[in-house]
């Protein structure tokens, strides 16, 4: 990691001499351990702010909108494909653009590894796919690969799929015989046990809406739970107004979610969000052979007209 | 079955004797007017379109059918009101349908009695037409066999699964566009059986009134069979008040009655100034007749264009009020539809309910709504009550709605300030048994329909200005024909022609069906296109490219390696059809073995070939009516019997064999299959699935084929084969995607509406002629120039008055969040980014492009895009007032 | 000989040939006598049911 972290640093500092870009975007430290934030740079001597390492887990194309001048950015093969979605909807142009593509080892998922210590984690640091974890009681060695969060276990796309500069060589990638197996045994549940497993899934939820902050795509102006006139959704806790926000965000993401996770790594209450945004993504793959982020020409399908669309109903 | 009732004067008491009078006072609406009579109107006019259309044929006089005697033996205009809802058995498909419901005499009740649900029915095809032996309509009548098809396929729907539904034919006769596919369907989807024969006679069981046929099969067998009901697809006859008003008219017939026409001008008469269409003018579906329709349209108007707009009236325009942030004062109309919506809802206390509903200033029930005094009097009440919003409960907007935003606009009121709701279709006609409920119902709707009313806003209609020039794409007989009559009507029009020479593939023809000439009329016409000076002709010209929407198209066309830009209002495509190039029966390996047009060509030039032939061969459907181009090309049978006629004539001595598979000389062509027939052409079937083989043996060229009548293979030693090649589309994906129109699976344009908007697109200022739309012969060709000329010139018309629909979609830049779904999304291409001012970069709606489909509202993820009379609000509002509990 | 034309049609039957004749032709500026035997107009196609190939309703 140490090395990527040398790498992003060198390479800011040469955009920022050069002039070339006004700031950059990255990982800082955050103020606990396992806990990263996402940071703007324009000013040379803060390049050593930025940092890099397996809990870099939200979405950095989340912040390139509405800047002015050029930025640049550090991107996963997640961040990357978003940051291709947001050029693509006209969020930026390209040419706004500088990307500083790292291809991805995976991300931890910490509330996995927070759940080994009954008390808090005080120090974290990590060597290859070793991570170790101080608590005031004790110390814990472990095997990353058996702490990677479950999105970045399926990812199939570890290595940016656009970029400018590479703070690294790529990445194999691994290919999946069965890429949704979650989104199967859901599928395969009966009616009422299906309803369950939403029921009890929501149930938790504070409507905090972190997800929805931290996810990239949702950047209208006005978020339809936000809008009173009309009134699409109830504010309150009510089981249906929490299952229709979920729900409707979800179609929102359909044939444009990377699946990156940040929604779960931003959500207080543990909700695997993605159990409904997968869903949508396994149907865009198997109906129109489409997965979000890979290509700046195209549009999602659920996007666009065509007159030749496969489906019957347009005829 | 006429729309309104009338009185039948012979039989009336009231008129022959003064009796009775009962009518005039049960009319609600007193329409009932005794002392009507006969009047002589002189009318002068410029020009007369005579369209008097047709009769169905009367099968009483054949004794083999006994339609008179027996009572489940009917005609297939009886099983069309059999199927029809309105019909007199609510579209209950039963035996003895003749039968009244509930009969008096004491001889139909017994009938009554033995009342069933058919289980099995036999059609009869050409009953009255192609038989020159039980009547003398030598003709095809051109639709019998699909509508038979057709009424097969309902009846199976209206009866369930198990009603055996058979159609015995001679050859069926689906030319048309998508009617192969129909057709095909209706054997492998529907399980109609199609039994190849004629029947000779019908005998019946005197007891339950089945009935006995016997007929022979495909195979020589006698078949005995029996059926529940037999329907006698009758033909189409030109009745003989129809020829005596010709005879007065001086219009000269064939000898079938119909109308005698030129290939070259199909709708006009022999005598000037009159014009013909319909079945009249040759026995044809509605899609053509509607053509003939518009076509006639073309040509009277064509001989009138200095009159053009003397004599019409326009109407007044009564200023609009402002209604903007006034409070809501809406008025509910409340209409009975005589007893069609009062006989089941309690309109009286949905009158009194919508008084107390919110915002609602005033309501009335009135028994016509839509009766020219009720229109009165709520102008009255707009005015008198200072109503700001309108709610009508009646019947469907479909039909009614621009009328009564007519009445909204007399009384000064936007017509968009307009709510109808529905309580008869949705209400009273389906919940006829259940009054209370149904009265119930219409609050709910009425309740809504307020709820969205108080939301409304005046809307505007963006005036569009209309470039009044005209591009025609396609210089062959359609583009030129369309071209000449809107040049005629005094508009400036330009033919874009890739080739280098106007005419198209008529060049390639030798004579019509009718015997015309091809090439001295086809001459005439390019040089009267040529030298009209409204017409400019682009020739070895392509279009590159067209951007904008009706009145504002502008287009960049390439010549030579010129490039320039036209702009244009109006387009017209006619890029017509090919040839197919045949991909078997050894075509390319001997010269002998040529397609139709080659042979035309021969016949062009005389060539001394011809001399030398002893024995010709025809094959039918080469590419045609076979899995991967499944449609008919219509022209061909007609075109392979008219030249097996001329080889005929040539040499009375040659042998001349035409294998085909159905034969469909539809209409008078019927005609032409007959003289071949006489002058000794010997027709042999087969099967798809059993082609004859062809082969080349040294100087020998053999073609063999199973015959169906020995069914024993016979092989033809022949001097030359002419393979009756398919047309098809130039599936030109370019040019639509130019105009947004849209091919269908096999390349051909797909109109605006099959039936009754065949010569034009859904996209607004674009029209359609020619082969481009389906394959056609000459004189239909011309007809659909001259139609889609006629659908133009009622567009550029309107030249002042094109207004687009307040409907329309509009964009809150505040909430957009240029994600650009409504740009991609649009089939239309209506919305787009602004690129100035002060919402640059957000969306933006052209009010011209836009249908207001709402495809763009639905997609908008930020909610910021609006359907402007469908307000996402005024859902809302409805929904809720639904909820609410009365 | 410049012989006045006058700027009306008459359209002799209410089929559907006939009404579209009459619409098409009033639409583009002329005035139309639309004469028809029957007591309403609509002739043959109003009694119709469906239509093929599309199996639309014919009213």
């Amino acid at each position: 990691m140490d090395t990527y972290i040398n790498k992003i640093r060198e390479l800011s500092l040469k955009l920022l001499k050069k002039k070339e870009v006004v700031k950059v975007i990255g990982f800082t430290k955050g103020t606990l351990p396992m806990a990263t934030s996402p940071i703007a740079i324009s000013l040379e001597q803060d390049v050593e702010k930025l940092i890099f390492n397996s809990t870099c887990g939200l979405n950095l194309a989340n912040y390139i909108r509405n800047h002015k001048g050029k930025i640049a950015v550090i991107a996963k093969g997640c961040d990357s494909r978003n940051i291709i979605t947001h050029i693509v909807e006209n969020q930026i142009p390209r040419e706004q653009l500088h990307i500083i593509g790292v291809p991805c080892k995976g991300m931890i998922d910490k509330t996995k590894v927070a759940s080994l210590f009954d008390d808090d984690i005080i120090e974290f640091s990590e060597d290859n796919d070793t991570l170790l974890l101080k608590s005031s009681s004790k110390e814990e060695r472990l095997n990353k690969q058996d702490y990677l969060r479950e999105n970045c276990k399926l990812c199939m796309h570890k290595n940016p799929v656009i970029y400018d500069d590479l703070v690294g060589d790529l990445v194999d990638e691994q290919t999946l015989d069965t890429p949704y197996p979650d989104v199967e045994q859901i599928e395969n549940m009966d009616a009422d046990t299906k309803w369950q497993h939403f029921d009890k899934l929501t149930k938790n939820c504070i409507r905090c809406y972190a997800c929805r902050n931290a996810c990239p795509i949702c950047y209208c102006p006005t978020c339809f739970v936000d809008e009173s006139g009309p009134q699409w959704v109830g504010k309150g806790q009510d089981k249906t107004d929490v299952n229709t926000f979920h729900f409707l965000r979800a179609f929102h993401c359909a044939g444009r979610c990377t699946d990156c996770g940040a929604c779960v790594e931003a959500c207080p209450m543990d909700i695997n969000v993605r159990d409904f945004t997968r869903k949508l993504n396994k149907d865009s793959f198997e109906l129109f052979e489409w997965e979000a982020g890979l290509d700046l020409t195209k549009r999602p399908p659920l996007d666009a007209y065509s007159p030749n669309d496969p489906n019957d109903f347009i005829k | 079955m006429p729309l309104k009732y009338a009185i039948n004067p012979d039989i009336c008491l009231k008129l022959t004797k003064d009796k009775c009078g009962t009518c005039e006072e049960v009319c609600p609406a007193n329409a009932i007017d005794y002392t009507q009579t006969e009047e002589h109107i002189t009318i002068n006019a410029g020009s007369i379109i005579y369209s008097p259309g047709f009769t169905p044929f009367d099968p009483s006089k054949f004794d083999n059918y006994q339609y008179a005697n027996f009572p489940n033996v009917i005609t297939s205009m009886e099983f069309e009101r059999i199927l029809s809802a309105t019909g007199p058995t609510m579209g209950h498909v039963t035996t003895f349908p003749k039968l009244p419901l509930n009969p008096k005499k004491k001889k139909d009740k017994l009938l009554a009695q033995k009342r069933k649900d058919p289980k099995k029915i036999a059609w009869f095809q050409c009953v009255g037409s192609r038989d020159i032996n039980k009547c003398d309509n030598p003709y095809c009548s051109s639709v019998c066999c699909m509508y038979a098809v057709k009424e097969a396929i309902i009846a199976k729907e209206h009866a369930g699964g198990d009603l055996d539904c058979s159609i015995f034919y001679m050859d069926m006769r689906t030319p048309g566009k998508e009617f192969e596919k129909y057709y095909e369907n209706a054997k492998d989807k529907h399980g109609i059986n199609f039994i190849r024969t004629k029947v000779h006679s019908v005998t019946e069981n005197p007891e339950t009134h089945d009935l006995n046929i016997r007929y022979v099969d495909d195979f020589g067998q006698i078949v005995d069979d029996t059926y529940d009901m037999i329907v006698l697809s009758v033909g189409l006859e030109i009745s003989e008040e129809t020829k005596a008003l010709s005879e007065k008219l001086g219009i000269d017939l064939t000898s079938n009655g119909f109308c005698k026409t030129n290939s070259f001008e199909p709708v006009t008469s022999s005598r000037d100034g009159i014009y013909i269409s319909g079945v009249f003018n040759n026995p044809k579906d509605i899609p053509d007749s509607v053509l003939d329709a518009s076509a006639a349209a073309s040509a009277a108007g064509d001989a009138l264009s200095s009159a053009r707009d003397t004599l019409t009236k326009s109407v007044e325009k009564i200023e609009e009020i402002n209604v903007v942030g006034e409070r809501p004062r809406i008025g509910a109309f409340i209409c009975d539809c005589g007893s069609n919506i009062k006989g089941v809802v309690d309109c009286e206390a949905v009158t009194e309910y919508a008084k107390t509903l919110p915002y609602v200033e005033f309501a009335d029930e009135s028994m016509y709504a839509c009766s020219q005094d009720a229109q009165s009097k709520m102008v009255d009440f707009i005015k008198e009550k200072n109503l700001n919003r309108i709610v009508i409960a009646a019947c469907t907007p479909k039909t009614h709605e621009p009328l009564f935003q007519e009445t909204l606009a007399n009384s000064g009121l936007n017509k968009y300030l307009f709510e109808m709701t529905n309580i008869r279709n949705h209400n009273s006609w389906v919940h006829k048994n259940n009054p209370d409920i149904a009265t119930q119902k219409a609050k709910d709707l009425v309740r809504m329909a307020v709820a969205k009313a108080a939301l409304a806003e005046p809307l505007k209609e963006e005036k569009i200005n209309v470039n009044d020039s005209v591009v025609v794409v396609g210089g062959g007989l359609a583009g030129m024909t369309s071209a000449k009559s809107l040049a005629t009507q005094g508009y400036s029009t330009h033919i874009i022609e890739k080739n280098n020479q106007l005419g198209g593939e008529a060049h390639k023809l030798y004579k019509t069906a009718q015997g015309e000439d091809v090439q001295t009329q086809l001459n005439e016409l390019i040089k009267e296109v040529e030298n009209n000076d409204n017409i400019t002709v682009h020739c070895n010209t392509t279009l590159e490219s067209a951007d904008g929407f009706v009145g504002n198209f502008k287009s960049t066309l390439k010549s030579d390696d010129k490039e320039f830009e036209l702009e244009y209002g109006i387009a017209v495509l006619a890029t017509g059809a090919k040839a197919f190039v045949p991909d078997e029966y050894e075509y390319g390996n001997d010269e002998r073995i040529i397609t139709s047009l080659d042979l035309d060509k021969m016949f062009k030039v005389n060539d001394t070939k011809l001399d030398t032939i002893n024995s010709a061969v025809f094959i039918q459907c080469v590419g045609s009516r076979q899995p991967d181009r499944p449609y008919c090309s219509r022209v061909c049978c007609t075109h392979s019997i008219d030249n097996a006629i001329e080889l005929k004539k040539r040499n009375p001595k040659m042998n001349v064999f035409i294998i085909y598979r159905d034969i469909r000389t539809y209409g008078e062509s019927e005609l032409l299959y007959k003289e071949a027939r006489n002058l000794g052409v010997i027709f042999i079937r087969y099967e798809v699935d059993k082609k004859p083989e062809v082969t080349i043996k040294g100087k020998n060229l053999f073609i063999k084929v199973t015959d169906h009548v020995l069914n024993m293979p016979v092989e033809i030693k022949t001097d030359m084969l002419t393979l009756a090649t398919a047309i098809v589309p130039r599936k030109d994906e370019k040019l639509a995607n130019f105009f947004k129109v849209p091919l269908n699976d096999e390349g051909f344009f797909i109109e605006k509406h099959a039936k009754l908007g065949p010569a034009e697109f859904a996209t607004s200022g674009v029209f359609l002629a020619g082969s481009g739309h389906y394959p056609k012969p000459v004189n239909e060709a011309i007809t659909q120039g001259r139609a889609s000329a006629s659908r133009a010139l009622t567009l550029l018309a309107k030249k002042d008055s094109l207004f687009t629909s307040g409907i329309i979609a509009n964009v809150d830049p505040l909430k957009c969040s240029e994600c650009g779904v409504c740009v991609s999304i649009c089939p239309y291409s209506a919305p787009m980014f602004a690129t100035e001012g002060r919402f640059e970069g957000k969306a933006e709606v052209n009010p011209v492009l836009c249908k207001g489909c709402g495809l763009c509202v639905a997609s908008c993820r930020s909610g910021a895009l609006h359907l402007r009379g469908f307000d996402t609000n005024q859902i809302f509002s409805q929904i809720f007032a639904l909820g609410e509990v009365v | 000989m410049n012989k006045q034309l006058i700027g009306s049609v008459v359209v002799i039957g209410g089929g559907i040939s006939g009404m579209l004749s009459a619409l098409d032709l009033a639409n583009s500026g002329y005035y139309v006598y639309l004469v028809e035997k029957g007591p309403s107009i609509g002739g043959v196609m109003a009694q119709l049911d469906k239509t093929f190939p599309t199996n639309d309703c014919a009213m």
